[in-house]
């Protein structure tokens, strides 16, 4: 099995803001699992990230211990609980309204810090460009 | 009321992102239903959580009773909170990962999009 986490991050050369977005999403998915699997109490797969580290053969003694460990799929739980969440923030209202005002709203809020910081930053811009041409 | 995903959209093209731009917005709503159920989870307290985590174990895993177990734990009004706080730190996040590295184009079409629903908002 793939390990993310030892992935090389993705190239692309020509447009490093895309490289960042695509990094920013693999890094979001792995937190995300993580947390859930954390929470919920689901040791063997975080076991299962720490044996793709270590060699084959040691790695091999230890899944088969962990074989007898029931499991819950937890991949589909996530899943299936996550839509949930979706679908019970719209239970009063139509077509998903709701949800969708919910992370609309984050969106925008969002967008209220950020234009201060690139405002900002734009003023540091155009005072250092100043100090520049003084 | 605006769209979401037209907004992530817009963001994705400002950046002159090229692969499957609906493809991303399908992850990032995934990773935020997620988590919003992750944030909702740990105000719970053990004993709750508990038994949530026995109900998931005896029953089936299909839609209808992920809905009921969540509806037993959560209100309306909970739920929305932890996904509006949910996209609210997703978005900053995503900002903050690629404004760094955003040409000067790049970064007047961001700001440009980010003005356009500060106005609207």
């Amino acid at each position: 099995m793939e390990n993310p986490e030892t992935r090389p991050p993705e190239e692309s050369k020509e447009n490093p803001a895309e490289t960042a977005a695509v990094n920013y999403m693999r890094q979001w998915k792995e937190k995300v699992h993580a947390g859930f699997d954390h929470i919920m109490g689901y040791p063997d797969r975080v076991i299962n990230r720490a044996l793709d580290r270590i060699p084959d053969t040691t790695a091999d003694k230890i899944h088969q211990k962990m074989d007898k460990i029931p499991t819950a799929a937890p991949a589909l739980l996530s899943s299936g609980l996550g839509s949930a969440i979706f679908y019970e923030a719209s239970r009063g209202s139509l077509s998903g309204t709701a949800t969708s005002s919910a992370v609309t709203a984050g969106i925008l809020t969002s967008f209220f810090y950020a234009r201060s910081y690139f405002r900002e930053r734009q003023i540091n811009k155009d005072k250092d460009k100043g100090l520049n041409n003084e | 009321m605006n769209d979401y995903r037209a907004i992530l959209i817009e963001l994705l093209t400002a950046i002159d992102y090229n692969k499957d731009k609906s493809a991303f917005v399908e992850e990032f709503i995934k990773n935020l239903q997620l988590q919003s159920l992750n944030n909702l989870l740990l105000t719970l307290p053990q004993d709750k959580l508990d038994n949530m985590k026995q109900q998931l174990l005896s029953s089936s895993n299909d839609a209808q009773n992920s809905s009921k177990i969540i509806r037993s734990l959560f209100s309306e009004a909970q739920i929305n909170s932890s996904i509006e706080n949910a996209s609210r730190e997703a978005v900053t996040s995503y900002i903050e990962s690629i404004r760094d590295v955003l040409s000067p184009e790049q970064e007047k079409k961001v700001l440009a999009i980010i003005e356009k629903y500060n106005s609207t908002a």
